[in-house]
Order: structure tokens, then sequence, then C-alpha cells
């Protein structure tokens, strides 16, 4: 009885992961760039301020995200070898911004209907 | 250290030549990074960031961008609707085909010939899923916007959508069944006689009776023929109409009634087949084995009649019930 329960129980948490997965997928590229704006990084501290927002995401998922925007033009890169050992720095490009301030109004649009659908949780 | 170059190598060579070196500078000081945020370049730290970082393979796919399935959702149902259009057309000719190759080239037995034909059928229909499989997943990778594709190549359109079942709709595969069952009806009487049997010493002898098979022969074509045409008559209506259905069980009274006679008042089996049988194995039980025959073939046409009525009540039913 208790482990029909316990897998009941980590059946729906997996279904509730994988949904929570998928609405994080779509935001991963706005804090990207949201954050690049401000300030260039290479992808190890990039992945650190994402941390530091609470926003932690994989470096495996992180690097060649990273490359593909690149290879889209939305970022633009350069090897920084003053440090003390190269590292490739990455900033937002004119489309890049573009990208960026497209996302974040579907972001605030979005958000607008969410709150307007759950408004009576509110 | 030589286990990070391992896995930078494990990476970088599944991507283009011209990104190798990038990506693994790239990787090669992020891991560094990681590793001097970790305190130390130990083996247990290099592990462990390297486990983080995941399957090798994984993460070059996602460098390349590669897509990890053959045919995508959006093309998906159009390739399964392909491969229905190409086995409804591709298959029953593989098979046919097949058949008069076979029939025009050395006379076989019907078994032979029809496990051939079975087999050349399923060796069409691999052909066809792989063609089909490969264009499918070309046409993917092509990088051309795939829905439109499937729509402006008639893959899609509202025409497909399927009519609403019309009531007491006779269904098509029905009619296909049954035209093969009357041909083979037709067929069958021709080909039997002529194949099927043994020969001894350069002379054939044939399984049944050609004395019987002379007489039931004529009966046989022409209740094939008239199974034909009433399956044509079924392929045009293409409706249970009271008339319809009241032919069709007359027609499978006529068959039953004409199946019994027949077995009731012939000898199946050769008796000259059965006279070599024992010629050359007088141990053989001529007499078990000829009644054996008959139990086998006489149990074959009850199942046969049994089913076969059944069939035609069920449709006389479907014929008769008030509509709704």
């Amino acid at each position: 009885m208790t482990y029909s329960i316990v897998t009941i129980m980590s059946d729906t948490n997996e279904v509730f992961l994988n949904q929570v997965l998928e609405l994080r997928r779509g935001s991963i590229v706005l804090a990207i760039v949201g954050i690049l704006r401000v300030k260039k990084h290479y992808g190890y501290s990039l992945l650190r301020a994402l941390e530091q927002y609470n926003f932690p995401v994989d470096g495996s998922t992180l690097y060649p995200l990273l490359r593909r925007l690149e290879k889209q033009e939305m970022l633009s890169s350069e090897w920084d070898t003053t440090d003390k050992r190269p590292r490739k720095y990455y900033s937002l490009t004119t489309s890049g911004e573009k990208l960026y301030q497209s996302l974040l109004s579907e972001w605030r649009e979005m958000n607008e209907k969410i709150n307007e659908i759950v408004k009576e949780d509110i | 250290m030589k286990l990070i170059e391992q896995y930078i190598y494990a990476v970088t060579r599944h991507l283009p030549v011209a990104q190798r070196e990038d990506v693994a500078n790239e990787l090669r000081s992020m891991i560094a990074d990681e590793l001097e945020e970790r305190g130390s370049q130990s083996k247990k730290n290099v592990e462990a960031v390297l486990l983080n970082l995941g399957d090798p393979d994984t993460l070059a796919r996602k460098y390349v961008g590669a897509k990890q399935y053959i045919i995508g959702p959006t093309l998906y149902p159009s390739f399964i609707r392909f491969l229905k259009y190409g086995f409804s057309i591709g298959l029953p000719i593989a098979f046919v085909l097949s058949l008069i190759i076979n029939l025009s080239e050395t006379p076989t037995s019907l078994i032979n010939l029809l496990i051939e034909s079975v087999g050349n059928t399923i060796t069409a229909g691999i052909q066809i899923i792989f063609w089909t499989s490969l264009i499918f997943f070309i046409f993917e990778r092509s990088g051309m916007d795939t829905k439109e594709f499937a729509k402006s190549n008639g893959l899609w359109n509202l025409s497909m959508l399927p009519q609403l079942p019309i009531k007491r709709q006779i269904p098509i595969s029905e009619v296909i069944a049954d035209l093969f069952a009357y041909l083979f009806f037709i067929i069958a009487p021709l080909i039997v006689p002529r194949f099927i049997g043994t020969t001894v010493d350069g002379t054939f002898t044939p399984i049944f009776d050609p004395g019987l098979w002379g007489i039931i022969t004529l009966p046989i074509i022409l209740t094939g023929l008239a199974g034909l045409t009433l399956s044509l008559v079924k392929l045009f209506k293409r409706n249970w109409s009271h008339n319809l259905a009241i032919a069709n069980l007359l027609f499978a009274l006529a068959v039953s009634t004409l199946l019994i006679i027949a077995f009731l008042n012939v000898q199946i089996i050769n008796p000259a087949l059965l006279t070599i049988l024992q010629t050359h194995n007088e141990s053989a039980n001529i007499a078990q084995l000829s009644s054996w025959a008959t139990w086998t073939v006489g149990i074959s046409i009850g199942v046969t009649i049994v089913i076969y009525l059944h069939e035609a009540i069920k449709r006389m039913i479907i014929a008769f019930k008030p509509k709704k």
C-alpha cells in the first residue's frame, strides 16, 4: 500500500518537474541576454551570475546555448588573453538587443495575461 | 590533465572542424574556472566537474544543434499517411506481380508460389518503409519549413478529412477481401490439380481425385463468378440495402449447400495417390490416412460454413435494423 502511494507521488512529481522545466526553458534566453546587456561575461562568470539571481542553469545547457546565440548573431564574442587564462567574453549585439526587447515585452504581456487568468487566486 | 583533454576530445570530435579548436579552448577555460572555484585540481574535483557537464555526446549534439529524431512531430502524421498510401497501393501490386512472374517462370507448387509471393510482398513493404523514411529524413533536415511543406505538397489538406461514417456502410476492406477470396475460388481449381500432388517416376499424381475435380470444377468456378459479381455490386453500392443483404445470405446458403453436397458425395483424396503411398510405404495405414484427411477437410468446411453464415446473418441484422 505504502509502495503504491510512493509510486503515485513520484509520478506526479515527475510530471510537475517536467512542466516546470518546460516553463523555464523558454525564459533562459531572456535571462541570459538580460544579464549580458548590462555587462559582458565569459561562460563560467555568466553561470555564476545566473546563480546569484537564483536562476541556476546547467553548464551543459548554457555553453552550447551561448554558441548558438552567437551563431544567430545575437551575441558577439572575443577572446581575452590578458587574464591569467584566456577567456571568451560574450556581449550583446544590436540584434541581441532587439531580441531582448521583444522577448521582454512578450514576457510582460504573457505575465499580464496569466495574472488576468489567475486573478481570483491572487 | 589527461581526463579533461579526453572529455574535450569526446565532445569536439563530433563538431565541424572549423569550430573544434574554439569550442575546445572555451571548454578548457570553463572547466579550469570551475576547478578553481572548487579549490584544487584533484582527480576527485575533475571527475565531479566532468560528470556535472554530462555525457559528451549529448553535449556535442547541443553544440551542433542536431535533431535527435529521424522524423519530427510536424512531419510525422504526413509520414504515416504517406506510408499508408504506399502500402495500400504498393503491397497488392507487389503481391500480384510476384504471383504473375512466378507463375510465368517454372511451374511450382501452390504453397511455394504463395510463400514466394508473400516473401516478395514483405520485401516490398520494407523497401517502402526504407525509402519513405529516407525521403522524410532528408525533408526534416533540409531546413525547410516542414509545416508549410506538409501543407503545400498535399500531404495534408481539408479534402483529406475522413467522411463521416454512412449508416450500414460496407467497409472497403471487406469488399477487397471478398474480391480476393472469389478470385482465388476461380483460380484455385485451375492451379491446384496441376501443382499439388506427388511425382513418382516422372508421372504426376494430384492429391485430389481428378475425376471428382472434373465434376466440381465448374460449380466452384461458377460460384466464384457469382461471388465476384456480388462483391462488385457491394463495391458500387457500398451500403447494405435489404436486397443486397438477402442476396448475400442466399449466396452464403448456396455455397454452404454446395460444399456439403460435394463433401458427402465424393471421395476427396485421389485413390491413385493412396495406392502410390501404399506401394511406397507398406506400413502406412492408408485407410486411417484417408479418414484423417476426410475429417480434416470436413471440419474445415464445417468451420467455414459456420463463420460464413454467421457473417451473412449479421449483415441481415445490420440491413434490417430500423434507422435511428
